[in-house]
């Protein structure tokens, strides 16, 4: 069976398939956030949640950014009430129905969604009981904690690099609940050791104690059983969105390359962040402040493009995993960390151990400033 | 007492391998790798096979791709499947070895270099030795060919190259090379290199100079060896006008090539070619609002298997480290992304005393394939030839 699979790969790779081995992971990408039933069609803006499941009265999602909107259109009367779950939500989190209250600004009333209940749950998930307006074919909702659409002062921590360290991961998460005002972790990747469906169950798992919502590219040892088994949890791998006035741009450099689909998507995404703070999180870095070693891109060339783009688009921030370390630098001008200190197998002598960054992120003075926080 | 050149088959237990004897009445007509009047030649003693063919040639696939030199076993040639088994044998310990330090140590910054060029040439010696295993086996005795017996004073060349990178919009190259070597013994190695994509905003200049040392002199030479040592030192610059930046690459490096006749005594007509270093690459970024500088080191190391054809042509298969210029490093899914460098195949071929043409074709995060006539001026011989008097 292996010997069946190999062979079209070896044909593909000489052909050529192989200078773009993540364009299978940029197509999945695009699929995320997109579900349909005979009766009901779910679209996650920017593909920012993983649909888990869909039926005409239940929608379970996973959370992939701090502010979601969903767009539902149904092809009969919708049911009277929906059962919305969404996991890995941000505390606080409130559900607006964008067309009633665009009418309601029109003054022209009509009744929206009502949200009958509303719980957090235990490991970070938000329940909604919603009674839908009878009359309407099309809702548009949005999730989003209040006034996190403007830019003011916030924290958020990165971490990256757990891998065979999972079991160990508790401590990181209990350090990372005592950290004040931190409003979600950002992950640059390699959260499981091969990518098993096992293992990325389990990293779920684990993150039910921790109190902030988890959104994460991935990294080459996800790659390992499944190139897009990441997807079906944990959603993208290359995805942006804004948040109090800061853009962050998740991008899958998981195969030591960016696929020319996604380097579009990112000429988008510093188009729209010309004016704001930018936030740029990748697995592998494009250059490894140790040459010689290479835990970089594949190509030096493809590295400096992508680094003169960042850097032409106004990018503010560079933070990368990969490297079991931590290192502070800078690549085209733009201030860059590699912070590989989930517990993977360290780099010895470095002195740091498992840590990860935390990141106070000022929108309006346009300041970002970064510390490391030692777990060992 | 055989006659010059002329090899016989003899049994092992009738054969004395170590023996030679005064060559006598040589045709006028000889031709190099045969033997001058007066010289001592030696025997060539061909040993009793194992196994006739084709079990030879399956045995150095199948176990031959794990235990090398299994074909050359059942030939008989103990010796060198001695060799090759030798040769697998360093490359695994110094791949495993390595890999065990890059584990213990996380690929820890003051090791990494070290390690990793260990590491790479264990690879390189064990893919080198199952080439050579595969050759040895399936080559005739004499191989296809053998080294040049000539070198031009200087060579230039003028092609086109073919660039598939889903990164850049450049594809075609007009290539331009310069090569001298001056004096001899050791001769002064100059080269020139450039690479232009007018309308596509790329362009690539590389200077280098080395000292060819341990080069085969004609008054000692009765076959033509290949083999060499340079120590060279290199500056590139590539520039990439239309994607914001300019590279610059300073390069130190070790390049040989050693004929396998010097590893693998009875094994002719391929070659060795080696190369280790070290380069500083610089990007000098220049977009709209941002001028800024990078640097970063550059392991150098090039692994190939070479084979010579007849006396006027060659062929390369090899692995080089590099992931700077046009084919970079492979890109691969899982937990060796962006380590590895490019492989490449190489050949020159001479169609006229002055005239040939080379190409290549490279496979790493894209595809290079490259073609170019060249002319040689002011040849030098390597070995002696037809009718030179001993000098």
């Amino acid at each position: 069976m292996k010997a069946r699979r190999a062979l079209p790969l070896l044909l593909a790779c000489a052909l050529g398939a192989c200078l773009r081995p993540s364009e299978e992971r940029a197509h999945q990408d695009a699929e995320i956030g997109v579900a349909e039933t005979a009766e009901l069609r779910l679209e996650v803006e920017g593909g920012q949640a993983v649909v888990r499941a869909l039926s005409a009265d239940e929608i379970s999602l996973w959370a992939s950014a701090p502010r979601l909107r969903l767009q539902l259109g149904y092809a009969v009367p919708p049911p009277a009430e929906l059962q919305l779950e969404v996991a890995n939500c941000m505390p606080g989190a409130e559900l607006t129905d964008l067309g009633a209250a665009e009418q309601a600004d029109l003054g022209a009333a009509e009744p929206g969604v009502t949200v009958l209940s509303s719980e957090r749950a235990a490991g970070g998930a938000c329940r909604f009981q919603l009674a839908l307006p009878g009359a309407a074919r099309e809702l548009r909702l949005e999730l989003a904690p209040p006034d996190t659409a403007r830019p003011s002062h916030f924290r958020f921590a990165l971490l990256s690099d757990v891998q065979e360290a999972v079991s160990r991961v508790q401590d990181i998460f209990a350090r990372l609940n005592r950290e004040p005002d931190v409003d979600f972790l950002l992950g640059a990747g390699d959260l499981t050791e091969r990518g098993t469906r096992e293992q990325l169950e389990r990293f779920q798992r684990e993150l039910q104690s921790l109190r902030i919502p988890y959104y994460t590219t991935l990294g080459n040892h996800e790659l390992g059983h499944h190139p897009t088994l990441f997807h079906d949890y944990f959603g993208r791998g290359s995805q942006s969105f804004e948040y109090r006035g800061v853009r962050f741009s998740l991008i899958d450099s998981a195969s030591a390359t960016v696929d020319p689909i996604v380097r579009g998507w990112l000429d988008d995404w510093l188009e729209q962040s010309a004016q704001q703070l930018h936030v740029v999180a990748m697995h592998i870095p494009p250059l490894d402040p140790i040459g010689v070693r290479n835990g970089a891109f594949a190509s030096r060339s493809e590295a400096a493009a992508l680094l003169a783009r960042l850097a032409e688009g106004g990018v503010d921030l560079t933070l990368y995993g990969h490297i079991h370390s931590y290192y502070r630098f800078d690549n085209a001008g733009i201030p860059a960390f590699i912070s590989g200190g989930g517990g993977a197998i360290p780099e010895r002598f470095d002195q740091i151990g498992r840590h990860f960054l935390v990141v106070d992120a000022d929108p309006e003075a346009r300041q970002l400033s970064v510390r490391v926080v030692r777990v060992d | 007492v055989q006659p010059a050149g002329a090899a016989e088959r003899v049994s092992p237990r009738e054969a004395v391998p170590s023996e030679v004897v005064p060559s006598e009445a040589v045709p006028s007509e000889a031709v190099p790798g045969e033997a001058v009047p007066g010289e001592l030649v030696p025997i060539e003693v061909v040993p009793e096979p194992r196994a006739l063919s084709p079990w030879p040639e399956l045995a150095a696939l199948v176990p031959g791709v794990i235990l090398h030199g299994s074909g050359t076993w059942l030939q008989g040639r103990t010796e060198t499947s001695k060799r090759l088994l030798l040769a697998e044998g360093s490359g695994l310990l110094a791949t495993f070895l390595s890999a065990a330090v890059l584990f213990r140590t996380g690929a820890a910054r003051n090791l990494v270099g070290t390690t990793a060029l260990v590491a790479v040439a264990g690879v390189s010696t064990f893919g080198l030795s199952l080439l050579s295993s595969l050759y040895a086996t399936w080559a005739p005795r004499e191989g296809w060919g053998e080294a040049q017996p000539r070198r031009a004073l200087l060579e230039s060349s003028l092609g086109y190259s073919y660039v598939a990178d889903p990164q850049f919009a450049f594809h075609h190259f007009l290539t331009t090379r310069l090569d001298a070597l001056l004096g001899a013994g050791p001769a002064l190695h100059l080269a020139l290199a450039t690479a232009h994509a007018p309308d596509q905003g790329n362009q690539l200049y590389q200077l280098g100079s080395g000292l060819r040392l341990l080069e085969q002199r004609p008054s000692a030479a009765r076959t033509p060896d290949g083999s060499y040592l340079e120590p060279r030192l290199g500056f590139g610059v590539h520039r990439f006008d239309s994607s914001g930046f300019v590279t610059r690459v300073l390069e130190l490096e070790l390049q040989a090539r050693l004929d396998s006749e010097r590893l693998l005594p009875d094994v002719r007509g391929a070659f060795f070619q080696l190369g280790a270093g070290w380069a500083e690459q610089w990007f000098a970024f220049d977009v709209p609002g941002v001028r800024a500088l990078n640097a970063s080191s550059l392991l150098l190391a090039h692994a190939g298997f070479g084979v010579y054809v007849r006396r006027c042509a060659e062929l390369e298969l090899y692995y080089d480290h590099r992931h700077d210029g046009f084919a970079g490093g492979l890109t691969a899914n899982g937990l060796g992304s962006g380590v590895a460098g490019h492989f490449g195949l190489r050949g020159r071929a001479r169609v006229s005393p002055s005239w040939g043409l080379e190409a290549e074709a490279q496979i790493g995060s894209a595809w290079v394939l490259g073609l170019a006539a060249v002319l040689s001026v002011g040849e030098r011989a390597t070995a002696r030839l037809p009718g030179e008097a001993q000098p």
